[in-house]
């Protein structure tokens, strides 16, 4: 594998909080140009190593780097680099979808940026002045993921980005991350909870448990050893701890 | 720094805030009468000099203006560094310093420039309807009114110190209350302090300098305490 094509690399990652090791020794390789869903149940620790790849959080022990950068060395080079979504979408609720991305890019000092083509990537082209407020909450999830993509980053890291969309919704937002990755060059590193979902983007997969990593291999290699699909792996890796890299 | 301002003034609408500020230009008005004709009726010598007047209403607008400034600090600071909204503010590839010193070069520019303009209607119509229908039995001169507006301009730099430390005070517990009691409360103790040294300047300058460093120690406080905030 060349160097040169590795977008996130942790090696040992340690993260303490509240005297509580949440992150116990984690370490994952995201390639360029591929989709990373990253699985594991609730408080397994995906956010806390999200917040650690975009710098909310600063990691106990280990090393950490995202596009080729030392996160606690680079924060502010490699946020302008990527797009994401943590936890919940926050906007400022009472201005608009698109001062809010404006207001985003000016942040970002990217104001050059069309700002039509992000909502309209994720069919929010038609909310004019509406506030944000206003959204439900399949919107304000599309507000999430045309925020994270307006400035053509690098890689996107997306928690849960398909929570809180209805089915066509999903389906819009699968057919737009392929199409990031293929037409755009992107690196998408996501998380989700609906195993199928991950199957049908994803190429690399990884499963976290109480804060390890348990196994992280590509979605051929997976088919090849458990060919009824990445249930069995994920149910495999969680229940019994089998690593496979 | 300029454009991060510019960036926030974007975000955070000022109509309310001025619209609060002739409110309270319509207050000290109305509170600069009210002083000078109740010290007659009621015959209180204290208050039948211009000089106790014009002290008073400006000790009450700082009390206004504190609780309007500490009132910014905590939409624009204490409500945006709260829960999941810091991720928010984190997320941008700028200074966390900067985006916390630009939001409150906002609030300060705003409350001082919106105190020291607040104060001067009132002076103004007061000392003009004075000239032609006294109420109080004193001589307005040109000396008295130069050291009204220094005492405003001295009012208005510890207004701004009381509203840092009071925003300091209210960013313990994330508090919008914790933010307007401590400014209220710093208030009482400046507003008093500031009387009892009226007549000696030296001292009113060391209140003064005290209540300025007191301000500029909060925010370096808090400056580093963002700069190490974990958002768990």
């Amino acid at each position: 594998m060349n160097n040169n094509d590795i977008v996130v690399k942790t090696e040992n990652l340690v993260k303490v909080l509240s005297n509580v090791e949440v992150i116990k020794g984690c370490n994952m390789t995201v390639r360029q140009g591929s989709i990373y869903g990253f699985l594991g149940a609730n408080g397994a620790g995906k956010t806390t190593i999200f917040k650690i790849l975009t710098g909310l959080l600063t990691p106990s022990a280990g090393k950490v780097e995202v596009l080729g950068m030392d996160v606690t060395v680079n924060r502010d080079k490699i946020l302008r680099n990527i797009g994401s979504i943590i936890e919940v979408p926050i906007f400022y609720e009472h201005l608009s979808a698109e001062e809010n991305l404006s207001l985003h890019l000016a942040y970002l000092n990217r104001e050059e940026v069309d700002i039509s083509k992000a909502l309209e990537k994720v069919g929010l082209a038609n909310t004019g002045s509406q506030p944000v407020s206003k959204f439900s909450l399949g919107m304000r999830q599309r507000l999430g993921i045309a925020r994270a993509l307006v400035h053509q980053p690098k890689l996107l890291i997306l928690d849960e980005p398909i929570n809180g969309l209805d089915p066509s919704g999903i389906r819009d937002m699968r057919k737009l991350f392929l199409d990031l990755v293929e037409n755009y060059g992107m690196t998408i590193l996501i998380s989700s909870h609906i195993l199928s979902e991950i199957e049908q983007i994803a190429d690399t997969v990884s499963i976290i448990v109480d804060g390890v990593v348990k196994g992280e291999a590509t979605l051929s290699d997976i088919k090849k050893q458990y060919p009824s699909g990445i249930e069995e792996f994920y149910f495999e890796m969680t229940n019994r701890g089998v690593k496979i890299v | 720094m300029y454009k991060l301002m510019k960036l926030e003034l974007r975000r955070n609408n000022l109509n309310t805030y001025m619209k609060i500020s002739m409110i309270g230009c319509l207050f000290l008005i109305g509170f600069i009468y009210f002083v000078a004709v109740v010290a007659q009726v009621e015959n209180e010598p204290d208050f039948q000099n211009y000089s106790n007047i014009f002290l008073f209403t400006s000790i009450m607008s700082m009390f206004f203006f504190s609780i309007l400034s500490a009132t910014m600090f905590s939409r624009f600071v204490i409500e945006e560094y709260k829960g999941k909204k810091m991720i928010l503010l984190f997320s941008y590839p700028v200074d966390r310093k900067k985006i916390l010193l630009s939001k409150i070069a906002v609030v300060v520019v705003f409350s001082t420039a919106s105190m020291i303009i607040s104060n001067i209607p009132p002076i103004v119509i007061f000392s003009m309807t004075e000239t032609f229908s006294p109420i109080v039995n004193d001589t307005l001169s040109p000396e008295l009114l130069f050291s009204v507006i220094k005492t405003i301009i001295i009012l208005s730099i510890g207004m701004n110190g009381i509203s840092l430390i009071a925003m300091r005070i209210g960013f313990i517990n994330k508090s919008v209350p914790s933010t307007i009691v401590s400014a209220l409360l710093l208030c009482a103790l400046f507003g008093n302090a500031v009387i009892g040294s009226f007549e000696k300047s030296t001292l009113s300058l060391i209140l003064l300098a005290i209540s300025t460093a007191a301000g500029i120690i909060a925010t370096m406080n808090l400056m580093g305490k963002i700069n190490r905030i974990e958002v768990e």
